[in-house]
């Protein structure tokens, strides 16, 4: 992680802090899921050829009425600064410094597609019973990853995706 | 003097006076004495002289032709001598060069059974790679293949069913 990375999740947590919003962390990381799965949507946040304000006004567009006025603020400004396409990893940080804080660990998964609440539910308390660790997780969408899912906790990796299925077919192939 | 004519008009076969003949010839025999008392040695002895001379100057010219001669037989003899050398030098050259030839079909035989040596090696590496691209081709197209209809049926309901079951493997 870079330290201009850090150094904005720790602005994006104080000022999370300091409105008293404790969804802006799950806030901000559905948004980078979102941004993820939209290649036209993170070039025009990054597009520095169109205004401020105009790009300003797509994030009041696509998140009014679904995030906190402070989540919307938190982005609004990183999209002003020219860090769209940065918010994934900041998200990231926020959510690993948001862990940590709260005394758990986070767990990045990756997924060709969006995970339902249920299966998010099931997941955290699937790697609870298996790392005996309370975790937080971040999805992450990745369409490399084909099917299943692969899930990152600190060093420890549990690979099933379809992708590395693949991978080891090809290897076997040759 | 001496001339023949015809009787003169004296009578005499000699014109004019005859006793101025004999005057005249007495004339003659004392000056002739005279020389040849006075003149012969002299003449002789330049005779001598001039003979001494010339076979002094023969004598010369024999020793220049012998000089002449030993000189000649001197280079005559370095000829023979430089012919002898450069008759060495070149059977010398001859016998170098027929080496060089040996060598040099040896080295064009070595050279050639080592370019044969290669290029049967570089066969049989292409042909190995050749059989090696072939394989990588037909396994990556199977890959390809298999990938292709591993995603082509791939659907929500798949990908959920996927999900939860790594879900269930993972809280196993």
């Amino acid at each position: 992680m870079s330290d201009s990375i850090a150094t904005y999740a720790d602005a994006v947590q104080q000022i999370a802090k300091a409105e008293g919003d404790a969804g802006v962390e799950s806030q901000l990381a559905s948004f980078a899921q979102a941004l993820q799965g939209n290649d036209d949507l993170t070039s025009t946040l990054s597009d520095s050829s169109i205004p401020v304000q105009r790009r300003q006004q797509v994030i009041e567009d696509l998140l009014g009425g679904r995030a906190s006025k402070t989540t919307t603020a938190v982005i609004s400004m990183l999209v002003a600064a020219g860090r769209a396409k940065d918010i994934p990893a900041i998200s990231k940080a926020v959510s690993e410094q948001g862990s940590v804080g709260r005394g758990r660990e986070l767990a990045e998964v990756r997924s060709a597609v969006p995970l339902t609440e249920d299966q998010t539910q099931r997941l955290t308390a699937a790697l609870k019973k298996s790392t005996g660790k309370d975790v937080d997780i971040n999805v992450v969408i990745d369409k490399t990853v084909v099917g299943g899912l692969v899930t990152q906790i600190g060093d420890t990796v549990i690979d099933g995706s379809v992708r590395s299925r693949l991978t080891k077919m090809r290897d076997a192939f040759n | 003097m001496w001339t023949l004519a015809a009787e003169g008009p004296n009578g005499q076969w000699i014109p004019g006076d005859i006793n101025e003949f004999y005057w005249s010839a007495i004339a003659f025999l004392i000056v002739f004495a005279i020389m040849l008392w006075k003149g012969l040695g002299p003449l002789k002895a330049a005779m001598a002289a001039r003979t001494e001379r010339i076979s002094s100057e023969l004598a010369v010219a024999d020793n220049a032709k012998a000089e002449a001669d030993a000189r000649r037989s001197e280079q005559l003899a370095k000829l023979g001598d430089a012919d002898a050398e450069a008759a060495t030098i070149v059977s010398d050259a001859r016998s170098r060069a027929a080496s060089m030839k040996t060598e040099m079909i040896a080295k064009a035989e070595a050279d050639a059974e080592a370019s044969k040596v290669k290029a049967l090696a570089d066969i049989e590496t292409s042909k190995g790679q050749a059989l090696s691209d072939v394989r990588s081709e037909v396994a990556r197209n199977a890959a390809d293949a298999a990938e292709a209809v591993v995603t082509d049926n791939l659907d929500d309901a798949r990908l959920a069913s996927m999900i939860d079951n790594y879900i269930a493997e993972v809280g196993a």
